[in-house]
């Protein structure tokens, strides 16, 4: 369980700006609930209550779902007599231990069920929620465990009601369901896949759910790929591998074919053809082609050609975890910023490279014919020297082959090292330019003095993209509200500022108004005339105009 | 929005429906690549069982047929004849041949004979080697001999073909293989026989 997490400020500065953090969701401190409650209630706040929020409902619900999923992992490996009849032991320690939780869980549930506004008002809440349809669910998961001690069941069918244990999951999806049914009332078929594959404001729930459904199939048909090359385990597991494999590809092109479908729905994607291929462009996109292709193509194609190398590109669908970091994309930006640099670079080296196989060449060549055949083999050699690798495979012996490779090692560390310094320092540049957008953002978001939920959804997508603490995201709203403070203050500014913003010239000719005004009652009007009217003062038009305002 | 006046969702338009159904005819290719390769990985399956079978009967075959009055004696080492040439009573041994042994192996009521290559339905052919290019050669067993190379060699020994004519006289390593449903080998085991 997760402690909860606060945020360093000293109590007498608990001013707007937490009040903002915890308005845009990025402060997490726990739920406010009243110490004084009967335990009853207390408990029921705490663990089940899904209207409180920052209690641990979300986080039961999270250990319940994980819990349910390493049921079925465990359920599948239980048929394979090569692991299971080792593991014995294991696999019943791991039974015992998820039925003690649901167990747990269950009469947990049961107890605080008077709590919950839906039995709380019934005439027999525990038996109206015995006999709910979610509360059977979870006896049934746990009720073929204590049935086969009185009773002996069919080892068969007790991992078919096993498996009912998946239906827990419901207890998760159903609200996720009903809230995501709700936001889309009204919305069209495709709209509603859209808002489902795509972040937008109406995913809710589910949107989250969905993106942890395929994050789950990418990490498990990834290990998948890399147990395969392990023969002992393949060997034991093809089948299931196989199973496994078809199913993922089943996932991957349900996604894939949703968000071609709905990607008109994106602005910027709008054209029925055009927007779909602007989209089936997208690195991201491909990555998802990718990640199903060697699939299909062997499919179709085995008979013709071995497409059995195809197979290690399913691993590029851990690319496709890409979708869910901002790092990536970050990346790619500044690989794009600096690519006329990186490929000066790349040039310099792709230089040298040329150079030093045709010295090696030339000087090896007489002395060892067989290592250094000719030019393109030498740039095997000439690659391995200049990045600093050094297999040793291959090694000049010439007094002159020498003291060239001396002299083009030492340039190689500088060249090649130069794209490493590039991109590092272009990195950080664009991790400033990024944080420097959010202030300017939060800047833009604070001119009204409100955070709306879009700009909430905006500022936590952002902090969550680049990585920012609470701190962080604290210390960048504490900027943009000094910034918008100092801009409040127009006076501050310079003339030609005031004067783009016509309200602000307003302001500002007001404030010297009441300046001049300020003015005549504070000064020695006599006094003023007097020098107003000598040669270095004022022009009588200017002097009428003093007297007009400090008439009015 | 008014739970108690909910608003109309639209009907499927004609692109909606040509998507579903397209998503529905993909996934149904998908179904049946799935239970095609499914089928196959089963016979791969069932062609590895195979050679554990094997595997399993030689190595036990090779902890016994040295013994005198072994069951299946032609694996013994050697047969037992009478000297024809003078009428005493002397006898001679001979050793035996792979052949004799696997001829002995594939005749019934030898638990191996009644194996099958579950991809052509057929009794159990043995080969030199799995040549994916052969789709013939899918479910196929190879035996083959493993004869020790002198100390110091790069390769600690040699393997060749276990053919009809060779000798089973001495304790010998034989490394199975099977052929998968693309005709790619798989290493089964290595067993003293």
């Amino acid at each position: 369980m997760d402690s909860p997490k606060k945020v360093s400020i000293q109590k007498n500065e608990y001013d707007s700006t937490t009040k903002i953090l915890v308005q845009i969701g990025i402060q997490q401190t726990r739920a406010n609930i009243d110490q004084n409650l009967p335990l009853r209630k207390w408990l029921y706040s705490w663990l089940l209550d899904p209207k409180i929020d920052n209690n641990f409902q979300k986080n039961v619900d999270s250990w319940i779902s994980t819990l349910i999923i390493l049921n079925l992992f465990v359920l599948v490996f239980e048929h394979v007599p090569a692991i299971f009849e080792p593991h014995k032991h294991l696999f019943h320690f791991f039974d015992m231990f998820s039925v003690v939780v649901f167990t747990i869980e269950y009469f947990t549930r049961l107890c605080l069920a008077v709590e919950d506004e839906e039995f709380k008002n019934s005439k027999y809440p525990y038996l109206k929620y015995i006999t709910s349809p979610f509360a059977i669910i979870d006896l049934l998961s746990v009720m073929p465990f204590y049935l086969q001690a009185f009773i002996s069941i069919d080892l068969r069918m007790l991992r078919f009601l096993r498996l009912l244990r998946i239906l827990k999951l419901f207890r998760v999806l159903i609200p996720a369901y009903q809230e995501f049914k709700l936001m889309n009332q009204g919305r069209t078929f495709r709209q509603k896949i859209h808002a489902l594959v795509f972040q937008s404001m109406y995913g809710g729930s589910l949107q989250s759910l969905f993106d942890t459904f395929i994050v789950v199939w990418v990490v498990v048909s990834v290990i998948a790929v890399v147990l395969e090359s392990v023969f002992a385990i393949s060997y034991i597991l093809n089948i299931q591998f196989i199973m496994l494999d078809t199913v993922a590809v089943g996932v991957f092109t349900l996604e894939y074919c949703m968000r071609i479908y709905s990607c008109v729905e994106e602005p910027g994607f709008e054209k029925a053809i055009l927007g779909r291929f602007k989209q089936a462009k997208k690195g991201a996109c491909i990555i998802d082609l990718l990640a199903i292709l060697p699939f299909f193509l062997e499919a179709f194609l085995h008979h013709l050609l071995d497409l059995r190398f195809f197979r290690v590109f399913r691993l590029l669908r851990l690319l496709k975890l890409t979708r869910y970091t901002g790092a990536t994309s970050t990346l790619t930006t500044v690989i794009a910023r600096e690519w006329p640099v990186l490929g000066a670079s790349a040039f310099i080296m792709l230089l040298l490279v040329v150079l030093t196989a045709s010295l090696g060449y030339l000087f090896e060549h007489e002395a060892q014919p067989e290592k250094f055949e000719n030019i393109p083999q030498s740039i095997y050699w000439a690659v391995i020297t200049l990045a600093s690798v050094g297999y040793g495979d291959i090694s000049p012996i010439t007094p002159m082959g020498r003291v060239m490779t001396i002299i083009l090692a030492l340039l190689g560390i500088g060249i090649f090292a130069i794209p490493a310094a590039l991109l590092s320092s272009a990195f950080t540049d664009q991790l400033r330019i990024e944080r420097e957008t959010l202030k300017n953002a939060l800047y833009d978001m604070l001119s009204d003095g409100i955070i709306d939920e879009n700009e909430a959804d905006i500022i936590n997508r952002e902090a969550k993209r680049l990585h920012l603490s609470e701190e962080e995201v604290q210390r960048l709203i504490e900027k943009a509200k000094y910034d918008r403070e100092l801009k409040d203050d127009i006076a501050g500014l310079p003339l030609h500022k005031i004067a783009a913003t016509p309200a602000h010239a307003v302001e500002h000719f007001k404030t010297l108004m009441s300046q001049i005004r300020q003015l005549g009652i504070m000064t020695d009007k006599a006094e003023f005339e007097e020098v107003a009217l000598s040669n270095a003062g004022l022009t009588p038009k200017e002097l009428g105009l003093w007297h007009f305002i400090n008439k009015a | 929005m008014n739970d108690n006046n909910p608003v109309k969702n639209p009907a499927l338009t004609l692109p909606d429906i040509i998507f579903i159904i397209s998503v529905i005819a993909i996934l149904m290719f998908l179904g049946w690549s799935g239970s095609v390769a499914y089928s196959e990985g089963v016979k791969t399956e069932t062609t590895k069982r195979n050679g554990e079978e094997w595997a399993s009967w030689l190595t036990q075959a090779g902890t016994e047929r040295f013994n005198t009055n072994y069951v299946t004696s032609e694996c013994a080492p050697t047969a037992t004849i009478s000297n024809t040439d003078t009428n005493s009573t002397d006898t001679k041994s001979i050793p035996r041949t792979w052949g004799e042994c696997l001829k002995a192996i594939m005749t019934p009521p030898s638990s191996l004979a009644a194996l099958t290559n579950p991809f052509f339905d057929t009794p159990i052919t043995f080969g030199a080697k799995c040549d994916h290019d052969d789709e013939s050669l899918t479910g196929l067993m190879i035996l083959e001999k493993l004869t020790p190379t002198p100390s110091g060699s790069a390769l600690p020994f040699t393997t060749s073909k276990l053919v009809e004519s060779d000798r089973i006289d001495q304790k010998m390593q034989i490394r199975i293989t099977v052929c998968d449903n693309e005709a790619f080998p798989i290493f089964i085991a290595e067993v003293e026989f």
